[in-house]
């Protein structure tokens, strides 16, 4: 039985206090235990209600599941660089975002047909072991037969070879999260397209690297094993393991009124600059072709944005001033195809030039904005 | 030596008044642990305590602050980012630096107020837990503390928790006679922000602040005449004298589309421009546009007027190339451009953009509409290219899908005109000496480089272009 929790079911009582968030509620109902789903399929939303509850709950006394679904998004780890883990063009092409998470980690891609859980703990009860094997044991009740195994890595294995969950985990001052996908029937080409870097050879970082697996789906065993069906036999799981008895609760990331706090969050964490502001160093060394001529192009980049740019150009191509000048126009701006297009075409509009040269520096630009 | 003893008597005297943290350096406004908050600015506080703050800092307490256990037998981490550097005051509870180990992301959090005095790791170095992450200097508690009285006492929220507030935002709600305990906190750990202040006062006059305008503190001004409104669910608190509380200003760098836009029109400058406006009556396109919307809409594309405003400026430039040249620098030559790529100003969500549609003069108004589709798209999605970007000749900007009437359009170098076209408005006009009949008006505002354009052709080119909009079954005889 799914249980709605509405704003009006939480201003209980004759005090007319502001105070009736989220929080009061889970106080009201006094349970040891708490399941949650998401009502939205928006990342930044799941996100943001991931860190509402890490933030605002009290999590001394209590545990607390989530498990929420997501539309088509690729997600990086927080440590991660987005240029090195997946194709930043085919992302923009095919209209996939792409989030970045607070938890540590590699990077992995979300659609419907992947579950995501999140165990809400206190810092004393973290414990991603015996998460996992809540897991694996709902897997097994469903099919007895299903070979599925957790690593050391805090992955789980499919027949000891497919990767069908992997893990990050968040911890803060008292509480910590614990949480990990479960590939039921994700979109695998796409998968395997979007999470292969177009530029990840010249770039050189210390950003935390992806280990890549090889994937299966669990309805590639098993037809019968769907979404839905997974996410209640983990549910129910979950109140086995722990001893717990409730009911799935569906919460709406979009009331504010009950998350106070919940849009600032979720609009925070859609800015670039947390997105890609937020690439640990490093510097890109590509060498490209333009019109049959050899370019090399190093750049440095520090926080998303280009700290130095140095391009290697015959200087019977073009004359080293504009050269100059051209680098020192990406300096200091964001590493972000966008922002180079509209920096450069103001540049190719103010500095009085030939059409000759004026295309060679067009066609010098899509060559650099082709490594971002 | 002497007059530092006497300063520093009578100083003490001033810090059983009065002790301000405004006063501290750092960009950063942190409480030093319980938080007198009246503010006295005389030139002797100001001047004479910040001296003794930098000699008064050394004889704080300096202690290292340990990696704690992370648990599951973790033994090392990984330092990925600090939050402070050496030399930042931080509060309890206030993100010090993020560490990472086996997929986990710490938040390392202060277990003390003070100054950071240590770093011992950089990014990327190994921190074995029990080690030393930094040192931080505690600062004494002022003796005798009358200040604290001054202020109101922690308030005790509904989950009994001592509620989180600095003393700048404990200030503000004393000014405003409002108990903390009554608002919400939504920073870290429920900690009470300005901003939560504000809307909380907000939703005391009635006056709902949609999410987004929350984020800034905006000047809420209410007169003692307007009792506050009733607002379920909470009742309407007895009237309260309020005064005016203004945001603070607030300075940032320009990003990277303003700096484009603040080059390309600075460069403008040193054209010299002049206007023309001039009035169109659109009365037949409406109902030709009309006529073509489902035939268009059936090849997949929505038909607007643009598509015809700029097939007909390209018919018009066949006839009056110079309008479509360059001009260099030093003004010694003039180029007349062959393809006439015109440029549509866009209003995207980052700003400004000026994408061009190429080589108008071999396209037809429908293939202009599918090209405006595609620019559009790209557009609102943030990836318009280089080539998209670059290599207009002409530009025109439809201000009046906003609104407007008449404007004065900035010319885009290295062009030498654009037209600004206003809304379309219904308007009575005479179609014989003494009817009246409804019309579909719409203004041009031409600017031009008046260096190599003079009136008379910016006049001839303006008619010409308004002749085919006018009368769009000219435009039938000049199609190519």
């Amino acid at each position: 039985m799914i249980l709605r929790l509405s704003n009006r079911a939480c201003v209980l009582s004759g005090s007319a206090r502001l105070k009736s968030t989220l929080s009061t509620c889970f106080d009201e109902m006094g349970k040891a235990g708490i399941i949650l789903k998401s009502a939205s399929t928006g990342i930044f939303e799941n996100l943001a209600l991931e860190d509402w509850i890490h933030d605002h709950v009290d999590l001394q006394n209590r545990s607390i599941l989530l498990l929420w679904r997501n539309s088509p998004v690729v997600v990086i780890g927080r440590h991660q660089n987005p240029w090195q883990e997946c194709n930043l063009p085919m992302l923009r092409r095919l209209g996939i975002p792409l989030a970045r998470r607070r938890s540590g980690g590699g990077t992995v891609f979300h659609d419907f047909g992947n579950i995501n859980m999140t165990f809400f703990t206190s810092k004393k009860k973290y414990d991603r072991h015996r998460n996992l094997k809540v897991v694996t044991s709902a897997l097994k009740a469903l099919k007895p037969d299903l070979d599925v195994t957790a690593t050391d890595r805090f992955d789980i294995l499919l027949n000891g070879h497919y990767k069908i969950s992997g893990t990050a985990a968040k911890l803060g001052r008292t509480s910590a999260y614990h949480h990990c996908t479960l590939l039921c029937s994700v979109d695998r080409s796409v998968l395997s397209s979007v999470l292969k870097s177009n530029t990840s050879e010249v770039i050189r970082s210390n950003a935390t690297p992806s280990v890549p697996s090889p994937v299966k789906n669990l309805s590639d065993v098993d037809p019968t094993l769907d979404s839905d069906t997974i996410m209640e036999a983990i549910a129910s799981q979950y109140n086995n393991e722990f001893g717990f008895d409730s009911q799935v609760i569906t919460v709406d990331p979009a009331h504010e009124a009950l998350m106070p706090g919940i849009h600032k969050m979720s609009k925070d964490i859609q800015m670039w600059e947390w997105i890609y502001g937020k690439t640990p160093k490093f510097s890109v060394c590509a060498s490209l072709v333009v019109d049959d001529v050899n370019v090399k192009l190093d750049m440095d980049i520090k926080s998303g944005i280009v700290e130095q740019c140095a391009v290697e150009i015959p200087e019977d191509w073009l004359p080293p001033e504009t050269v100059n000048e051209f680098t020192s126009t990406l300096n200091g701006s964001k590493y972000c195809p966008n922002e180079a297009a509209v920096l450069l075409a103001a540049f190719v509009r103010t500095r009085s030039m030939s059409a000759g040269v004026a295309g060679k520096i067009q066609r010098l630009c899509e060559g650099v904005l082709s490594v971002m | 030596m002497a007059a530092m003893t006497s300063v520093r008597s009578s100083l003490t005297t001033l810090r059983r008044l009065v002790v301000s943290h405004r006063l501290q350096q750092g960009p950063r406004l942190q409480a030093l642990g319980p938080a007198p908050v009246v503010h006295i600015s005389t030139p002797l506080t100001s001047i004479h305590w910040r001296g003794f703050r930098s000699s008064h800092v050394a004889s704080g307490h300096v202690l290292p602050f340990k990696l704690s256990d992370i648990g599951e037998g973790i033994m090392e981490v990984t330092v990925k980012e600090w939050y402070v550097k050496e030399g930042d005051r931080v509060c309890q509870f206030d993100s010090i630096c993020e560490v990472q180990s086996d997929k986990a992301s710490v938040t390392i959090a202060s277990r003390y107020d003070g100054v950071i005095r240590k770093l011992y790791y950089d990014v990327d170095a190994v921190a074995h837990v029990g080690s030393t992450l930094v040192d931080i200097e505690t600062d004494k508690a002022p003796e005798g503390d009358p200040e604290e009285d001054v202020v109101e006492t922690p308030a005790m929220s509904y989950n009994h928790e001592k509620t989180q507030a600095t003393p700048a935002v404990r200030r503000l709600a004393m000014e405003n006679n409002i108990k903390l305990s009554e608002v919400v906190g939504t920073g870290k750990d429920g900690r009470i922000l300005k901003e939560d202040i504000i809307s909380f006062l907000a939703k005391q006059t009635g006056a709902i602040l949609p999410y987004e305008v929350q984020n800034i503190p905006t000047p809420v001004i209410s007169t003692p005449d307007t009792p506050p409104k009733e607002e379920t669910p909470i009742t309407a608190p007895p009237a309260i004298p309020r005064h005016i509380f203004s945001g603070e200003d607030r300075t940032e760098p320009l990003n990277g589309f303003q700096k484009a836009m603040v080059k390309t029109m600075s460069a403008a400058l040193k054209t010299p421009h002049f206007g023309y406006c001039d009035e169109v009556d659109l009365t037949q396109l409406v109902r030709l546009r009309s006529e073509l919307k489902d035939l268009a809409e059936s090849r997949g594309v929505k038909l607007s007027y643009m598509p015809f405003f700029i097939k007909a400026a390209s018919l018009g430039l066949l006839q009056f190339p110079v309008l479509n040249a360059s001009v260099d620098e030093s003004c010694q030559n003039i180029t007349f451009k062959a393809s006439h790529n015109i440029g549509l100003a866009m209003d995207t969500p980052q700003g400004l953009l000026v994408p061009n549609v190429k080589s108008v003069q071999a396209l037809s108004v429908f293939d202009i509409a599918v090209e405006l589709k595609r620019l559009q798209a790209l557009g609102s999605a943030g990836q318009l290219g280089t080539a998209d970007l670059t290599g207009g000749t002409f530009t025109l900007s439809n201000i009046g899908s906003i609104g407007g009437t008449y404007a004065k359009p900035v010319i885009l170098p290295p062009e030498v005109a654009i037209g600004a076209l206003g809304k379309i408005q219904v308007l009575p006009r005479f179609i014989s000496r003494d009817e009246i009949a409804k019309a579909y008006i719409m203004n041009v505002s031409w600017s031009a480089d008046h260096r190599v354009i003079d009136g008379a052709t910016m006049s001839r080119f303006s008619n010409l272009w308004r002749s085919f909009l006018e009368n769009p079954a000219a435009m039938v005889l000049d199609l190519k």
